[in-house]
């Protein structure tokens, strides 16, 4: 009798989370319960692979078992593939924020030390340490290599030009994701994204494909954050 | 004072696919610039007020104010342009963390073949970057039980592969089954993906990929 194939909805949602996270410019909330849930998968998935790899490599049983051994050797081939593709999904996830991280960390350091919760709501307590270790570790190195030989007054990362009028333009050495960015954004509800995106586009993009717009992600960003809105 | 020295750092470093050797005596020179325009510019700005004070002509007040902010906007911009060089650097050291780049990590020491590259390559404060990368990179992988690095950087498409020996490894403990295996240069082994996933980022093993 065939056993029912349980389908595992964790997969699927770190699937589109993963894409999300790479579509998206800036870092978006860490899904804390998903990955959590997954690490729950791949233990408990991890102690099936066991059981059956230790079932069909045992050699003292009876000749009628042979069958059973040879198709649990089998389903444990099986498992260990999938095992390798769910770590695989995961490690990408993570992989994928921690590149984000770094490539804009002076400027989520600088959100978080301006209280902002979005900014902390969105890293997990893990990389809210690597982020401080690794602005550390830059800091340690830009000051050696650079910074502590030249006058004190020049080491900030924020330099002001003046000029002869009185104006004065600010130079922010701090890079920021670049929120203008076009995406692929999918509404939850149909009509959704129209109050986000202007009712021309809106109109436009409706013609071809009502749910899908093709927007700059600033238009949509409060609305991705709060996970109203995802990204293709 | 023309910032060559500036631009020539971000120029070499724009136009080298690879990380190219680090160039202290160009950084010195920006450093030695930086300072004697500091040096000057605060000799101006000194002189610009005892001459605004002594109510000297504004035609001469004017072109002193703006060889200042001439000078204050070259000395910047030379700060910016070592500030990119060195980013711009350490990005590249933090990939070659990721692909476990040998010519990275070896240092002058072990690596006799290219330790005068090995050691020009980096800079003192570079090499103790990367090494506090990796550890960093290594305590993430622990906290969240994967360690990223050697986790697979394709999707994974089949449990065992084949794979060359391209450079001597020795006997090469499988984890998975906790046998061993010599791996000599030249040869071909039958493995679990998994167990030589490090070997193949590091150049070590070659996956021969069936042809369709």
């Amino acid at each position: 009798m065939p056993h029912r194939c349980e389908v595992n909805d964790q997969i699927p949602a770190l699937q589109r989370a993963f894409c999300e996270e790479v579509c998206a410019p800036e870092l978006l909330p860490f899904r804390a319960s998903l990955v959590e849930d997954i690490e729950a998968v791949i233990a408990f998935q991890e102690q099936r692979v066991g059981q059956h790899s230790a079932y069909a490599s045992s050699g003292d049983r009876e000749e009628s078992d042979t069958e059973t051994a040879f198709r649990r050797s089998l389903v444990a081939q099986l498992q260990r593939m999938d095992l390798e593709r769910v770590r695989y999904l995961l490690a990408s996830y993570l992989r994928v924020r921690l590149w984000k991280l770094q490539r804009h960390a002076a400027y989520y350091q600088q959100e978080a030390e301006g209280g902002s919760q979005t900014s902390m709501g969105r890293l997990s307590m893990h990389e809210q340490r690597f982020l401080k270790a690794y602005l550390d570790n830059l800091a340690t190195c830009l000051h050696e290599a650079f910074l502590k030989h030249i006058p004190e007054s020049l080491r900030g990362l924020t330099d002001t030009e003046k000029h002869q009028s009185g104006r004065n333009t600010e130079i922010r050495m701090v890079t920021e994701p670049d929120f203008s960015e076009t995406v692929m954004a999918v509404a939850g509800s149909p009509g959704q994204l129209a109050a986000s995106v202007s009712a021309e586009q809106a109109a436009a993009d409706s013609a071809s494909m009502p749910e899908i717009h093709c927007v700059s992600y600033s238009m949509v960003r409060d609305d991705i954050l709060q996970e109203q809105i995802s990204l293709l | 004072m023309t910032s060559g020295a500036a631009t020539a750092l971000v120029s070499e470093l724009r136009d080298a696919q690879h990380l190219p050797l680090y160039r202290r005596d160009l950084l010195q020179r920006v450093v030695d610039e930086i300072l004697e325009e500091y040096a000057q510019l605060e000799k101006g700005i000194e002189a610009w007020r005892s001459g605004s004070s002594q109510q000297g002509s504004r035609v001469e007040d004017r072109a002193l104010q703006g060889s200042l902010l001439v000078r204050r906007a070259r000395l910047l911009r030379n700060k910016r342009c070592v500030l990119a060089y060195l980013v711009n650097r350490l990005r590249r050291v933090e990939q070659a963390c990721w692909n476990r780049d040998p010519t990275i990590y070896s240092g002058p020491s072990e690596d006799k073949g290219t330790t005068g590259r090995a050691t020009a390559l980096l800079s003192e404060a570079e090499r103790t970057y990367a090494s506090r990368y990796e550890a960093l990179l290594a305590a993430y992988g622990s906290a969240v039980g994967l360690d990223l690095r050697s986790a697979l950087l394709v999707p994974p498409k089949e449990e065992f592969i084949e794979v060359r020996v391209l450079e001597d490894c020795g006997d090469f403990f499988m984890a998975s089954s906790g046998q061993s295996a010599h791996l000599a240069k030249g040869t071909v082994h039958f493995v679990r993906r998994a167990d030589v996933e490090l070997l193949i980022q590091q150049g070590k093993l070659e996956h021969l990929t069936p042809k369709c």
